[in-house]
């Protein structure tokens, strides 16, 4: 038989699931060893010990009970740091990791699935601007905030862990932490096949996609966990949920939170001046990009 | 010959081309599968993950 006529062998995927980061995770890759996956499964808990605010002893913990000193960084600790000033500038101040102090008076003060409650007072106050509250020194190596202040990596940890991962990992992979999502190569051949929010699929080759919104980890009457830090309340955009294609995880994540806080008609201008790939739906109805 | 003469000459010799193999070669989407962006293209595929809120 010419090569021509022969069938192409079946090329395997593999699936590896998994929760971590408080959300469901899964890792997939093409003709690769399973131990591979689970490889990334343990290198994503230790950096959930390392980067979530509910570990006891992580290393984020350590620098937000600081008090102003200086303290030094483990170097992927100031990789997220550093990808927390990149959120920040490109959100143009939107996305902004010194949010934790407006999240825990707001109720968030434990993992959700252990039950967040509204407070019975809630005062908001705007989120100090991150450069103000955080000082990181020339080589990156140490850090100190400013005290009263606090970070939470939240959807940037996400979406930088699911760069940093792939990277790890090789060709022909794709991250997928809580829907923040990292793809490399092309999957079985024709791009790694994505379901949006509306149902609608997508092919991603060497990209990425993030979902943001407000229809999920809510409290109260009115609460969530996206913090706008104008007002240091919960998000009243008019944006139900945003997914937003770009090159890296973190830039989507971070785009598509910056269309979210901005609202619908702002926010798409901001998706649409970069020339993103971008899904909106809004409270109550639906609008396609 | 000047550049004007020259984009004339380049514009007469590929209408010549066009005409004389009676072909043009027109590049479109292929359906189900237009470009949204360089890097996302829509499918009528299974999803193999989904992203969502988290």
């Amino acid at each position: 038989m010419s090569p021509r006529n022969a069938a192409a062998p079946e090329r395997l995927l593999i699936r590896h699931r998994f929760q971590a980061l408080g959300s469901a995770c899964e890792l997939l890759a093409v003709e690769r060893p399973r131990e591979v996956l689970q490889q990334g499964e343990a290198w994503i808990r230790q950096a959930e010990a390392r980067f979530s605010r509910f570990e006891g002893g992580s290393e984020l913990n350590h620098l937000n009970q600081s008090r102003g000193a200086w303290v030094a960084l483990s170097e992927p600790m100031t990789r997220m740091l550093a990808a927390c000033q990149q959120a920040y500038t490109r959100s143009q101040g939107l996305v902004n990791a010194a949010v934790l102090p407006a999240l825990v008076a707001a109720g968030y003060s434990r993992r959700f699935a252990e039950g967040v409650e509204a407070p019975a007072d809630f005062q908001p106050r705007p989120v100090p601007p991150l450069m103000d509250v955080l000082e990181l020194d020339a080589g990156g190596r140490r850090a100190r905030l400013k005290p009263g202040n606090g970070l939470d990596f939240g959807g940037i940890a996400k979406g930088q862990l699911a760069d940093e991962l792939a990277e790890l990992l090789g060709e022909n992979v794709l991250c997928n932490l809580g829907g923040d999502l990292r793809a490399r190569g092309a999957g079985l051949g024709d791009g790694w096949q994505v379901g949006l929010p509306n149902g609608r699929t997508v092919a991603l080759r060497d990209a990425a996609l993030a979902t943001s919104g407000t229809t999920r980890r809510r409290w109260g009457t009115s609460f969530h966990h996206l913090i706008d830090p104008r007002t240091g309340a919960p998000s009243r955009t008019d944006v139900a949920l945003v997914s937003v294609a770009a090159a890296d995880a973190l830039s989507a994540e971070t785009y598509a939170k910056t269309a979210l806080f901005l609202g619908a008609h702002k926010g798409k201008g901001f998706l649409e001046a970069r020339g993103l790939f971008h899904l909106l739906l809004l409270n109550g109805s639906r609008h396609d990009a | 010959m000047s550049a004007a003469g020259l984009k004339w000459l380049s514009v007469l010799a590929t209408l010549a081309l066009t005409v004389a193999f009676g072909w043009a070669v027109v590049t479109v989407p292929k359906p189900g599968q237009a470009a949204l962006h360089p890097a996302v293209v829509d499918s009528n595929a299974p999803a193999q993950t989904l992203t969502y809120v988290s």
